[in-house]
């Protein structure tokens, strides 16, 4: 049932089945609680129905503050009572070419029609932020259906072809400023429906609805995935069968030299092409794992065909052996040491898509990717499971940490002792209070951590500005060197001090760098900030979640004292006075 | 098309029990149906059957019945 809502949809089964959908997903568990205002300048009903089921698939469950349409501007600027009460996390505008008083005035150019709706739009992005501090997510425009000017309207320095390009172009110039501003690019999205899909005239007439209900679905898809993105749970992992889904061809029958890969045939140049896709997700950041039925060898060969553009070593883990594929995809998410809702799952093979969704549920992503070479591209793209609201530098080295922990790996068993091991690491450490420059890693950090991360507390890019310049406020960053590689930014630990007493509300540390005594470091460098500011107690709070139990015991084992549980949390304290700060011998703190 | 079919797209989106649907049911006899469940019925069944309604006509419909002929004449 809930396949309708996988890409690229099922819209009928959507319209129709929206209260049982609802009432079905609605029942999971532990489903993240998210406030989310719709301020629409068109009529948003529907877009908020298809949101909600998109966002409880996900795992939150939103509460809605919806404003009359054409109201947009007015509850932000009027501070409407109700909104201000309802205090949104997250607040969507939702516009379009309709509600662009100017558009069609033949006595104004269209640089001066795009300034002044894009001034409107500032003053309600910056109202917003102050007021809710909260993320925006606002619409930019597609093109009008009609076009009185015709053809001519393309050149035309008062037409709507101009207007709506610069107007777009300002927006998005705008959100590459602002961090708190992301944007829905109906543009695309509507240019990729077609027009005539995306509008649906009649249904404006009757009800002031800007598209028709399938482009809804659509576009409230591209909202939940950017709700994702902010809330860190996107995915992170691309995890690929082999035969005819990489190449065409069996290739424990065929051999290396018998698959279809390349541009000698048109479905080998589907293949390549399928391949420079994935290529480019790597680059972008996206881990790559094989999963396959085949010997591994046989496996590997098919990487060494002439034609292959993806290589053995692009994959952080390959395996290609006889046991079932979900065994195998646990083990994947082990090795890369992520958790299996960052995974996702291709396979031309009906059956295996099958039995994976029954094994994970919805955690492992499982798009509905048919078994015609010719579609896999267009349908990975358009489930749009990696979407991303920034891209960070480390994101695009994501790939080599994970090569690099392999080789780790392989160096540690040539050691007789873990110690020793770490000693030969020669690893140094930066930790520092928080930098401008590293604002948008830190704020990645902090809402995709969950295994090391003792209170999984998770802040907005806003929340992350606001805490570096509060005076009350201890902040500390490290990142990482070792022999191998530059680790990059990968631990933070952030307390509020209250008098003589400092509360550690969020620690966390990404998982490429478990077990390396980092976390050693960096709790003295802050327990030192402590002392230097006079505090005199230094609380930990530990809150457990399905996936930080591995963090249970940090507070103890550093020396912290059990003081008792608090909503769901145990509290520990230590008594600085009392307490000479160590020195971590494996790791040399310096600027790096 | 068959009506059952239509019958069963009018129970779904106003989400009530089997049976509480007839050709004779209006909007004033089921308390979900109001006029944005009206548009969500329309849009389900132009959908479903790959038809366009005439804006003039949706706005003269009443009954399950109404729907049902309305359908049926752009089918043929």
């Amino acid at each position: 049932m809930l396949e309708v809502l996988e890409y690229p949809f099922d819209v009928i089964k959507i319209l129709r089945k929206k209260k049982v959908l609802k009432r079905h997903l609605i029942k999971k568990e532990s489903l993240i609680n998210i406030k989310i205002a719709v301020l629409g300048a068109t009529t948003t009903f529907e877009v908020v129905e298809q949101l909600e089921l998109f966002l409880l698939k996900a795992g939150f469950k939103p509460t809605f503050y919806a404003c009359d349409y054409g109201q947009h501007y007015n509850v932000v600027m009027f501070n409407d009572e109700a909104l201000l009460n309802f205090k949104p996390d997250i607040v969507y505008l939702h516009v379009s070419p309709e509600s662009i008083d100017e558009l069609n005035k033949s006595n104004i150019v269209s640089k001066e029609k795009a300034e002044i709706e894009l001034n409107k739009m500032q003053k309600v992005w910056e109202k917003l932020n102050t007021n809710f501090n909260c993320s925006v997510i606002q619409d930019n425009f597609e093109m009008p259906v009609v076009r009185s000017l015709g053809n001519f309207s393309l050149t035309s320095t008062t037409g709507s072809f101009q207007t709506i390009t610069l107007l777009n172009q300002m927006i998005a110039q705008e959100a590459n400023k602002l961090s708190y501003l992301n944007i829905i690019d109906r543009f695309y999205l509507s240019s990729k429906m077609g027009l005539d899909s995306w509008k649906d005239y009649s249904l404006w007439l009757s009800s002031k609805y800007s598209l028709s209900y399938k482009a809804i679905t659509h576009l409230s898809y591209t909202i939940s995935k950017i709700i994702n993105s902010l809330l860190g749970k996107s995915k992170k992992c691309l995890v690929l069968d082999l035969d005819n889904t990489l190449w065409g061809g069996i290739i424990g029958d065929v051999g290396k030299e018998g698959i279809d890969l390349g541009r000698d045939t048109s479905i080998g140049q589907a293949y390549l092409d399928f391949h420079l896709y994935i290529k480019e997700l790597k680059d972008r950041g996206i881990i790559l794992a094989v999963c396959s039925k085949n010997e591994f060898d046989t496996a590997k060969s098919g990487f060494d065909h002439p034609d292959s553009v993806l290589k053995f070593e692009d994959f952080a883990s390959f395996k290609a052996n006889w046991d079932p594929k979900s065994k195998n995809i646990h083990e994947i998410a082990n090795e890369i040491n992520i958790g299996l809702d960052s995974l996702v799952f291709i396979d031309d093979n009906p059956v295996e898509r099958d039995i994976v969704r029954k094994e994970f549920g919805s955690l492992v992503s499982v798009p509905e990717i048919g078994d015609d070479v010719v579609y896999y591209r267009a349908i990975l793209d358009g489930a749009d499971l990696f979407t991303t609201t920034s891209l960070s530098s480390e994101d695009m080295k994501r790939n080599e940490y994970y090569k690099s922990n392999q080789k780790r790996e392989q160096f540690l068993s040539t050691f007789k002792n873990y110690d020793e091991y770490l000693k030969s690491l020669k690893m140094k450490a930066e930790i520092a209070p928080y930098k401008n420059i590293y604002l948008s890693r830190i704020s990645q950090l902090i809402n995709k951590t969950n295994q090391f991360n003792l209170t999984t507390k998770r802040m907005s890019l806003q929340e992350v500005e606001k805490a570096m310049v509060e005076k009350n406020k201890i902040s500390f960053y490290a990142r990482l060197i070792d022999k191998f590689d530059d680790n990059g930014l990968v631990s933070l630990i952030q307390g509020t001090i209250l008098g003589s007493e400092v509360e550690i509300d969020l620690w966390l540390m990404s998982c490429r760098v478990f077990k390396r005594t980092l976390e050693h470091s960096l709790l003295y460098s802050f327990l030192q900030e402590a002392k230097n500011r006079n505090i005199k107690t230094v609380r930990g709070r530990y809150v457990p979640t399905k996936k930080n139990h591995i963090v249970s015991n940090l507070y103890k084992e550093m020396g912290f004292l059990f003081v008792g549980e608090k909503e769901g949390s145990q509290i520990f304290e230590i008594d600085l006075k009392k307490y000479s700060i160590p020195n971590n011998p494996n790791i040399i703190i310096e600027e790096l | 098309m068959s009506v059952s079919t239509i019958i069963e797209i009018f129970q779904d989106i106003l989400d009530v029990k089997k049976g509480t649907v007839s050709l004779k049911t209006t909007s004033s006899d089921i308390d979900q149906w109001d006029s944005l469940a009206t548009v969500n019925i329309i849009a389900a069944l132009e959908e479903e059957f790959g038809i366009k309604f005439k804006l003039e006509d949706i706005q003269t419909v009443k009954t399950v019945q109404d729907f049902v002929e309305l359908v049926q004449a752009h089918k043929k």
